[in-house]
């Protein structure tokens, strides 16, 4: 037993004897609380844990974490065959990709959190949330996104996409990495605020993949085609969150 | 001090054995370490179903999260933040509804005589006054007075700082001091 303030049962000291020997009479029914009910069903539960699933989730957090983060760089390098990519300024481009790659990846880290280690305030949750739900759309407004870059495309009208068919390439195109992150986590992203993070992480992707893909500088099309791809994951939350609050009503 | 020490080379060498593969091992651990965690989610107000699901899930996460310990990063608060941070999961997805008084029924399985009735009738006044405490107050006082964390410890698994957590116990304690004068507690 340690000693001074670090003893576990060395009270502070405006504790009098009184109160720790009435807790103490709170210990009378721990005998119950021994009664193991679910040592059974646990086992189950563990012989269970097989296959890809069980062997991704046990990695270490490092290994996980590290993983969806190699995923990521592999997916943008390899999507990254934008035909104006000489022509389009760097200096909104390497803004947003950073933007989108970096909060998408903050919040895949967050929610592939281990349990053992304290989990954020939910107020930071919701910031970064709201963060990625808005860097798409701050980055599709700004002038710079069709400015210069646009005048100059070298790709004709008739090529470029339309913006259903971005906001479909955007949701499919991230639609692994929530897959991936849904593998990694121990939880299996049960948990509200690790399932919206990982859902606004995928869709940063998709943003992210369609920034480096999609030639087409029209901020309407930026706007309905990509920052778009962010209202799904929202919709899902917000889906999620009202039909949590009526099964508590209940 | 000797005791705690050699105890957490045991846990060490037996999170050692269980990375290895020696499921004898886990089931070392879940003897040791499941009675505390049902005494900490009780404590904290969760019904007897409740606990169970959460000391299952806790000792699930466990097992996932093998590779992630560390010789002498001390398994019990490891366990214990675990296990707290489902029950905050689990409350956020329950919504508020009403804390559970202790299950009588729990007590007729341990067999609680009728001449420890009054001891029952003590715990259980002990048990609804920690319920009346804000959640940071009684997790500090719950981990701190029945389980013997230290400070430091209580301070890593709720992920508050030093001070912080000596505030919670001090108000907590305080609380629980007028709760027992109004009572005429004896």
């Amino acid at each position: 037993m340690t000693t001074g303030d670090t003893a576990g049962r060395q009270p502070p000291d405006e504790v009098d004897a009184r109160v720790g020997q009435w807790l103490d009479e709170g210990r009378a029914l721990d005998a119950a609380a021994g009664l193991d009910a679910g040592r059974d069903q646990l086992l189950a539960r563990l012989a269970a844990e097989r296959g890809i699933g069980a062997w991704a989730r046990s990695r270490t957090t490092a290994v996980r974490r590290g993983s969806w983060a190699v995923l990521l760089v592999v997916g943008a390098v390899a999507v990254s065959k934008r035909p104006d990519l000489a022509h389009y300024p760097l200096s909104y481009l390497a803004p947003a990709a950073l933007a989108f790659a970096g909060l998408a990846l903050w919040a895949a880290l967050w929610a592939l959190r281990p349990l053992h280690r304290p989990a954020p305030h939910r107020l930071q949750v919701g910031l970064l949330s709201a963060g990625l739900a808005v860097a798409p759309l701050v980055f599709a407004l700004l002038p710079e996104a069709y400015g210069a870059a646009g005048a100059s495309s070298p790709v004709p009208p008739e090529a470029l996409p339309t913006a259903w068919e971005c906001f479909i390439f955007g949701t499919l195109a991230g639609a692994p990495f929530a897959a991936v992150g849904w593998l990694l986590d121990r939880g299996g992203l049960v948990a509200g605020g690790r399932l919206l993070l990982m859902s606004l992480a995928a869709a940063a992707v998709g943003n992210l993949l369609l920034l480096l893909h999609c030639p087409n500088t029209d901020p309407v099309h930026l706007l309905a085609g990509h920052a778009s791809v962010m209202v799904p994951p929202l919709g899902v939350a917000a889906f999620v969150a009202a039909w949590r609050r009526r099964a508590q009503r209940r | 001090m000797e005791t705690e020490t050699s105890l957490a080379a045991d846990d060490d060498a037996l999170m050692a054995a269980y990375q290895g593969g020696d499921q004898d091992a886990f089931g070392l651990l879940y003897e040791r370490y499941a009675p505390m965690l049902r005494r900490i989610l009780r404590r904290g107000g969760l019904g007897d179903e409740e606990t169970s699901d959460l000391v299952q899930e806790s000792f699930l996460h466990l097992h996932r999260a093998r590779a992630d310990y560390r010789s002498g990063g001390g398994l019990r608060p490891w366990l214990v933040t675990i296990a707290l941070n489902l029950k905050r999961e689990h409350l956020r997805r329950r919504g508020r509804r009403p804390e559970a008084a202790l299950d009588e029924r729990a007590e007729e399985r341990a067999g609680v005589a009728a001449h420890d009735a009054a001891a029952a009738d003590r715990s259980r006044a002990v048990h609804a006054a920690l319920q009346e405490l804000p959640e940071g107050q009684r997790q500090v006082i719950v981990l701190h007075w029945f389980e013997e964390f230290s400070f430091p410890e209580i301070s890593r698994i709720l992920g508050v700082g030093l001070s912080a957590t000596k505030v919670r116990a001090h108000r907590g304690y305080g609380r629980l001091r007028e709760w027992l004068e109004h009572r005429g507690h004896r």
